[in-house]
């Protein structure tokens, strides 16, 4: 094999490489790619139960008279289908 | 749901609820409505969706947080395409009213009803008028309209910015035709 052909294959492949690496960080965080169709907030069953789903994204910034617990409450009170999840120390909250 | 835990990902995929009470920042930009999730910005994160304006780096008024990313509020749950259908969307953070093309969008997506503020909202009163909203929308079963009437009647705008809530809801089953009818002043607008 002569030395330009083991360049070539060298450089080809270092190509190829790089294409894949780039290709593969691109999907990790791509919105449009990645993820399936299947909601991560996922039904937990209890068929034709209703549902109410409460989400919190506010950092820093607690409810002064703890809205979430009080609308869970609230909710679950009244027939609605409820979960209590904890990520992190934080309540993750699906009624 | 809370806090960091809210990423982008998260808020493209809800859906299948009957009700969301969404407890998020939020804000117009450019006319178009952007709600915030709990994702820290990084530049280098979601470059085509940034450079496509799905997504955008975005502040809090209360100055001292560092950025989020914030999802353009059309591509709330878009991920499951029919998962809003029939359900109750309450956007708690600040001006979810002032998007008419977004809510335009949600209601020809099947939502029953989109109730959010006009303005600026500060968080305090914004939990106090929606816990009112739930009792008078579930307990009392109220119409969408008339807990939104209700809520507005005992929590009254907000105290600093003025701001009230509107409620949104499909008339009739063209949603081509679709109509908007906001909460209290019963003002129509023409979807056509």
């Amino acid at each position: 094999m002569s030395r330009r052909a083991v360049l070539l294959f060298v450089l080809l492949a270092t190509t190829a490489f790089s294409l894949l690496l780039v290709f593969r960080e691109y999907h990790g965080d791509s919105l449009f790619y990645n993820g399936s169709t299947t909601p991560s907030t996922a039904s937990t069953g209890g068929g034709g139960m209703r549902r109410a789903l409460i989400v919190d994204g506010i950092r820093g910034v607690r409810s002064t008279g703890n809205f979430t617990d009080e609308a869970r409450k609230l909710l679950e009170g009244l027939g609605y289908q409820s979960m209590l999840c904890r990520v992190r120390k934080l309540k993750l909250v699906f009624c | 749901m809370q806090g960091e835990e809210v990423e982008v990902g998260f808020l493209l995929s809800v859906g299948h609820y009957d009700i969301y009470v969404l407890r998020l920042h939020s804000a117009v930009h450019d006319g178009t409505l952007y709600v915030f999730s709990g994702e820290l910005y990084a530049e280098s994160k979601y470059t085509l969706e940034q450079l496509t304006g799905m997504v955008r780096k975005a502040y809090v008024l209360s100055g001292d947080e560092p950025p989020y990313f914030a999802l353009n509020a059309v591509f709330l749950g878009a991920r499951n395409p029919d998962g809003l259908r029939n359900s109750i969307v309450i956007l708690m953070g600040c001006s979810g009213a002032r998007d008419q093309l977004f809510i335009r969008a949600l209601l020809e997506r099947g939502v029953k009803a989109y109730i959010a503020w006009d303005g600026y909202v500060s968080i305090a009163h914004s939990d106090k008028a929606t816990l009112e909203l739930l009792k008078a929308l579930i307990r009392d079963r109220l119409s969408p309209e008339e807990a939104v009437g209700k809520a507005m009647e005992i929590a009254g705008p907000d105290p600093v910015y003025g701001a009230r809530l509107h409620c949104f809801v499909s008339q009739g089953s063209e949603t081509s035709h679709a109509a908007i009818v906001q909460g209290g002043s019963q003002a129509l607008l023409n979807l056509k």
